[in-house]
């Protein structure tokens, strides 16, 4: 462990107020390197605490109103949260007792903490460490009442045998049913304007309007006073660090320091209270505000949202009084960097194989369009980019809104901090964005003060339910179109009878089989969906959550209950390249050029290819594939988006919420993938799924701007996100001219509709597995010394040639 | 009839070959047979039938769909080629299952190649980029080169074009073209003419006088210089190739392209020998020792251009 001496490198922020000197980056402050390495040197472990607080109360509070136990659930845990201020911290708040630590939620799911406790800390996905003394509290104190009291038990009971059926073979996935429903973007902007007594005066006049006559009316008072409970806990918490920071400072010997943790203790005791004057007012208050939601419930993709816009004002007001210098501004910035990488959540080891990582998609959006549709791009936009620069951590997730106005500038700062290879920002396209959002209901202004939420969602800050439910597996859909509904893999009847594919005349038939597969899980998917959704509506209100997003207060309904001003549903398609590809491939082989007929390419898929290795790399190689800007192909790919939208859009949930489609996978393209069987592109059983938007592995062979032409022809105004990936050699982006030519790719995608694109630069783990998989990595391609070929093609004596400079290049 | 070209590949994205995001026309013949081109596919002036060994199936597919018997039964696991039969129809390489045959060089016509390099317009548009011939030698086919270039500076307006060159032609067709090239990239590969007769088949008279002539013109001008240790890198070379090119009007950049050894594997998917085998790729170093010598004439020197 680097030990770094905190005093000797100390930033002095008041001194240099008065300096006139351009601020030069020149990385991060020591105490920012501090943190950094701190949270690299912790493991992450579980924390029982949370469980412990909220089971006690739970216990204490039986038989009162659901929504009043709630709230008093939170001003528990609150009570009881370890407060502690770690070494150089100038913005405080902790998740656990140690960072990157996670608490439990027996409210929503134990009983895969309860099955997986010893086995937890050496399991190969996201590990976390668990103390004897942990797992003796959870099991004496936790487990025991939780029994048939979890909404996931809940679920279980509630979800019908059919239902699960499809669940298991893979088609449908839903990722609330081990955890709530999560993709929050906050209103933090309302808490720094009005503070937490702002939003408490609210509730108290919608109390005051409430009309008695109505038969909610009981209801609806008991969860607007569970709202007033979650403020005030929101303020005590930031009480509970203010003692304890000045605590600290009484016994602190060195004066700046005792300085600096008397004006936190201040800070603390005004917000987010009262609403936030200074930079660092703001950033503590949207810390507290983040963290209270962290510790509601275990949703994922809580999301900061435009936090470069809402922040502006106080850094403006900030930097302007002459309070901080830019510097000091950036280092406080650093220090948020470091908070958010704090954050981690433990999750049921089945979908930490789904999504196997610790960052919890906290979306952090800079950039973009101004509600009035000018260009919203301003100091703290650059400030994030160079937080990202100086820390390199992989928390917050960081998304750059690129507008067809957005200055070149910006661009081409991004384009310059994406080649360091953290693959962010992420880029996204406004205008799509804003096009998308009018499209599903939002006002113009709302739809340009829109964010990205979780990895490529939009969502209206503030005002808005929007969360993706899950997965539903297109391939498996079209696996059982092609063998009269029965899955391939186990022989059991899933879906409805389409006929037997052997009989099909002609490619039409093919289609509407697809159509009623893939109609007939939707209904499914909605069925599992909003039984789920429903379940949290009554057994798990969020008064927290609902105090800072609109209208749940107005509307005096709980967020999980439809309060807020917006709400869709959403369901994730995954593998539109797989599908377009295999039914290209049937198009082509069987009825365009009857190279051979359907009872054979039947056969081949029954056996998984075995002794059809011919006919398999007919269908490989000898196919038109989505990804080459070949409209033979590309065409199905738009006819499958659209044939998934229309049988999604014409649902709603309970609560009146139209469902769209979004066409993103994180990693379940490999989890649905193994549960898939053998697919007419020549996929083999249990191999991958197509990722995102992206064309199936290895088959986009005509280099990215094909790719993308490709990629936009699919309608992504009509979805609630798209997914692209691009794997970049580092050899592409070494110059600067290469940074503007890397704009230019972005500017064209974004010019022909595309929605994001995210660049993974190529690294030796890439191209090593290229080596040993070449069949996954066929579009590699690489450049150097002014001649690019395809890697999988290069003999293994250049390939090794290649790797030992891309390490040199990164 | 309209005029062909052959054609040996058609890349998008193309980053280093001129400014900009780029699409290179790669047309098929080469006047010269340098010892380390990395192209070696692009030197003849026909289309070449190409054998993957190691992604044969074996399924002697190729052979039952050849209309003219072209394709002989591999024995001791090489597959050959009556050349004299084959005509390049290509039903062999369409019906190849794993893509162990591929056809190198196809006819097109001037439409056919801008409908592939026009889709990438918006892409041109932002990054100042556009269309860049290269070979093999494009003007080797010379009428078409011009043709294709005549019509992409017509239609579109403008937009950017780069020739990669290694200057061999009459000076009569680089008069017909010059005026829509935005940008030579020319190749001068060695000063001393026996020595350039002995590395690529030609001496080099034509292609010196072609560049000045070009420079004269007032023609945008960058040389390329491929660095090969031990063949064009001595200094007494470096520096009369740098006194030729700062007495070329307008002329002041030298890109130097280190030798590199990707093309090897090519030789032998071709069956042809090559003259370099065992010799490492040019080092850093010695690059950046030559872009130091020549800055010292005042140039601009970039390393890879």
């Amino acid at each position: 462990m680097t030990v770094i001496s905190l005093k000797a490198h100390r930033a002095v922020p008041d001194e240099s107020a008065s300096q006139s000197v351009p601020f030069e980056v020149q990385g991060a402050s020591a105490r920012v390197r501090l943190g950094m390495e701190r949270n690299r040197c912790t493991p992450p472990e579980l924390h029982a605490e949370r469980a412990v607080s909220v089971t006690h109360c739970y216990r204490e509070t039986e038989g009162l109103p659901l929504f009043t136990r709630r709230g008093r659930m939170l001003q528990r845990i609150v009570s009881e949260h370890s407060v502690q201020i770690q070494q150089g911290e100038l913005i405080v708040g902790m998740k656990t007792l140690t960072p990157r630590g996670s608490p439990v939620f027996p409210e929503i799911n134990c009983s895969w903490v309860e099955r997986d406790l010893d086995r937890l800390a050496t399991r190969s996905n996201t590990p976390f460490f668990v103390s004897d003394r942990t797992k003796q509290i959870l099991r004496a104190e936790v487990f025991p009442y939780w029994k048939d009291r979890q909404i996931s038990d809940r679920i279980t009971a509630a979800v019908p045998a059919d239902i699960w059926r499809a669940d298991e073979r893979g088609l449908i996935y839903n990722y609330f049913r081990s955890r709530t429903i999560g993709h929050i973007n906050a209103g933090y902007e309302k808490v720094l304007t009005k503070g937490m007594a702002g939003i408490i005066a609210d509730v108290e006049g919608s109390l005051s309007r409430l009309d008695n006559h109505a038969r909610d009316f009981v209801h609806k008072r008991q969860f607007l006073e569970s709202v007033i409970l979650a403020c005030e806990a929101g303020v005590s918490l930031a009480g509970r660090y203010a003692a304890e920071t000045l605590r600290l400072a009484a016994a602190e010997p060195d004066p700046l320091r005792r300085a600096e943790l008397e004006r936190t203790a201040a800070i603390l005791n005004r917000v987010p209270a009262k609403p936030a004057v200074t930079f660092q007012e703001a950033l503590q208050s949207f810390w507290m505000t983040h963290l209270m939601i962290n510790l509601e419930t275990d949703g994922h993709a809580f999301g900061p949202g435009r936090f470069d816009q809402y922040l502006y004002p106080y850094y403006r007001h900030s930097i302007d009084s002459g309070e901080i210098t830019q510097s000091h501004a950036q280092e406080l910035l650093d220090l948020i960097w470091v908070k958010f990488d704090e954050i981690t959540l433990a999750k049921d080891s089945g979908e930490a194989q789904t999504s196997s990582s610790y960052p919890e998609f906290q979306n952090l959006n800079i950039g973009g369009l101004t509600r009035e549709g000018h260009d919203a791009v301003n100091e703290v936009s650059y400030l994030c980019l160079d937080a990202l620069e100086h820390t390199m951590l992989p928390q917050p997730g960081l998304s750059a809104q690129i507008a067809s106005l957005t200055p070149p500038k910006f661009l081409l700062r991004c384009c310059e901090v994406l080649r360091l290879g953290t693959g962010m920002p992420a880029m996204f396209n406004a205008d799509s964005m804003v096009l998308g959002m009018v499209n599903r209901g939002k006002t113009l202004g709302d739809a340009r003060a829109s964010s990205l939420n979780g990895c490529v969602a939009t969502f209206c800050g503030g005002k808005d339910r929007m969360a993706s439910s899950g997965y539903f597996n297109l391939a498996k859909a079209l696996e059982l179109s092609l063998n009269n509904g029965v899955d391939r893999l186990t022989g059991e009847v899933l879906g409805p009878q389409t006929g037997d594919p052997r009989d099909f005349t002609c490619f039409e038939e093919v289609v509407a089989a697809f159509k009623v597969q893939v109609e007939h899980f939707v209904s499914l998917k909605v069925r599992y969906d909003n039984t789920v959704r429903d379940i949290y509506a009554s057994y798990c209100p969020v008064p927290f959550t609902s105090a800072v997003i609109d209208d749940c207060i107005a509307n005096a309904v709980d967020w999980h209950s439809g309060g807020s001003h917006y709400k869709i549903a959403t369901m994730s398609g995954v593998a539109v390249g797989t599908v377009a590809d295999a039914l290209s491939a049937i198009r082509k082989h069987v009825f365009d050029d009857h190279t051979f007929g359907m009872a054979e390419l039947i056969d081949a898929l029954d056996c998984n290819w075995k002794g059809q290795e011919i006919l398999r790399q007919t269908l490989v190689n000898k196919t038109p594939h989505y990804g080459n800007d070949d409209d033979y192909a590309d065409e199905l790919a738009v006819r499958v988006q659209d044939i998934f939208c229309t049988a999604v859009e014409s649902h709603r949930d309970t609560q009146g919420a139209h469902y769209w489609v979004d066409l993103l996978p994180t990693t379940s393209h490999i989890a649905l993938g193994e549960l898939t069987g053998a697919t007419p592109d020549g996929r083999q059983a249990m191999a991958w799924l197509s990722e995102g938007v992206s064309p199936v592995q290895g088959h986009d062979r005509k280099g990215p701007t094909a790719s993308n032409r490709s990629v936009a022809k699919l309608d992504h105004a009509r979805t609630n996100g798209t997914l692209l990936n691009i794997k970049i050699s580092p050899q592409t982006v070494k110059s600067d001219r290469d940074l503007h030519n890397l704009a230019a790719l972005i500017r064209a995608y974004f010019a022909q509709g595309g929605f994001h694109m995210q660049f993974n630069i190529i690294d030796r783990k890439t191209l090593l597995d290229a080596m040993d998989r070449p069949e996954l990595h066929r579009d590699l391609l690489i450049r150097v010394a002014g001649y690019s070929d395809y890697f999988v093609l290069l003999s293994k004596e250049i390939q090794h040639e290649i790797l030992s400079r891309a390490e040199h290049g990164l | 009839m309209q005029r062909k070209g052959l054609v040996f590949d058609l890349r998008s994205y193309a980053i280093h070959d001129g400014p900009g995001l780029r699409t290179t026309v790669f047309l098929k013949g080469c006047p010269l047979h340098c010892v380390w081109c990395c192209n070696p596919e692009s030197q003849t002036d026909s289309p070449d039938l190409l054998w993957l060994a190691e992604h044969c199936l074996n399924c002697d597919l190729c052979r039952s769909v050849c209309p003219r018997g072209a394709l002989n039964t591999p024995s001791q696991g090489v597959k050959s080629v009556a050349l004299e039969r084959c005509d390049h129809c290509g039903v062999c390489v369409n019906r190849c299952p794993g893509e162990a045959l591929n056809l190198m060089g196809r006819w097109l016509t001037v439409e056919e190649v801008l409908a592939e390099v026009m889709k990438d317009a918006l892409c041109f548009e932002n990054s100042g980029g556009g269309l860049t011939l290269s070979g093999g030698e494009p003007m080797a086919q010379a009428e078409f080169s011009a043709d294709l270039l005549r019509s992409y500076k017509r239609d579109e307006k403008g937009l950017h074009t780069v020739m990669e060159t290694c200057g061999v032609a009459e000076w009569a067709s680089f008069q017909r073209l010059a005026e829509d090239v935005d940008l030579f990239l020319y190749d001068i590969k060695h000063m001393d003419p026996v020595e350039h007769l002995r590395l690529t088949g030609l001496d080099n008279r034509l292609i010196l006088d072609n560049a000045s002539a070009l420079a004269q013109m007032g023609r945008a001008l960058v040389i390329r210089l491929p660095l090969i240790p031990g063949m064009n890198d001595s200094e007494a070379n470096l520096a009369a190739t740098a006194e030729f090119v700062r007495r070329l009007p307008g002329v002041n950049r030298i890109d130097i392209l280190p030798y590199h050894r990707l093309g090897e594997p090519k030789y032998r998917r071709l069956g042809l020998p090559y003259a370099l085998t065992g010799m490492p790729s040019l080092g850093d170093e010695r690059a950046e020792s030559a872009q130091t010598f020549l800055q010292q004439f005042g140039l601009e020197v970039r390393i890879g251009g």
